[in-house]
């Protein structure tokens, strides 16, 4: 079964690596890319999603407002939280907003894509 | 504020970095075999220092956490954390060595097992002309 990821991710360059390391991966699925919640809501609204990955730095609302708005509404897929920083607390404060997983950046595609389908699954 | 500060900067600077990291990783994967072996080392490096500025971030961020946090006991490989302490105080004791001998002074260390070590210096009163 493909993964019908939605990317929810304003740097480029972070959104370019990400889909870099998942081409590299065995497993089917598709990507779309929005940079924002709006953009993201339209998104969930015009299309099937089977998990959401959210940047918490996204610009204009925090990244935990951007969560919290995203869960809030109808309809949306799991989400799996994307963050460059390690940081437990963090992570946690997520887990409790809503989110599924907390995912730390990384080049590792098969970890990666892993723990998104973790996530989907439970 | 210190740890505030901390935390801020590690977060500004991890983000750069792993892109470099990131893109120097897709180099190697999709173009390493366009290179030549002159090339690959130099990426290698490249990598090898980005490790490293990684590892001084997350320093940086554990620091961070230090008053929020207080202290953990954890298992570590005390080996590796000792020769990790002694490479970072080579890199004081250089700077240390050059600033002193810049102002035309002497540094000089004295040793005993057991007892540390006592590292004294002495400066001129007139600072050296500089050549």
């Amino acid at each position: 079964m493909t993964l019908r990821i939605l990317l929810v991710e304003d740097d480029d360059d972070d959104a370019e690596l990400l889909t870099w390391s998942l081409r590299r991966q065995p497993l089917p699925y598709s990507l779309e890319r929005v940079k924002d919640v709006d953009a993201c809501l339209a998104a969930c609204a015009a299309s099937e999603f089977d998990v959401l990955l959210l940047d918490l730095g996204l610009p204009g609302s925090s990244g935990f407002g951007a969560l919290e708005q995203i869960v809030g509404f109808p309809g949306t897929p799991p989400i799996v939280v994307l963050t460059g920083l390690d940081d437990p607390a963090a992570a946690d404060r997520a887990i409790a907003a809503g989110a599924k997983a907390y995912l730390i950046k990384s080049m590792d595609a098969e970890e990666t894509f892993r723990a998104i389908r973790a996530a989907v699954v439970t | 504020v210190l740890q505030q500060f901390a935390y801020v900067a590690s977060h500004d600077l991890q983000e750069p970095l792993r892109k470099v990291t990131g893109y120097v990783e897709v180099l190697e994967a999709d173009h390493g075999d366009q290179l030549d072996e002159q090339a690959r080392e130099y990426m290698r490096l490249a990598s090898n220092a980005a490790h490293r500025m990684r590892q001084l971030i997350n320093d940086l961020l554990a620091l961070s956490r230090v008053r929020e946090d207080g202290m953990r006991v954890a298992d570590c490989d005390t080996r590796a954390a000792v020769d990790e302490i002694v490479d970072d105080f080579e890199v004081v004791r250089a700077v240390v060595a050059k600033i002193v001998a810049n102002h035309g002074g002497r540094i000089w260390a004295t040793s005993e097992p057991g007892a540390g070590t006592m590292i004294e210096f002495i400066l001129p009163a007139e600072p050296a002309r500089q050549p």
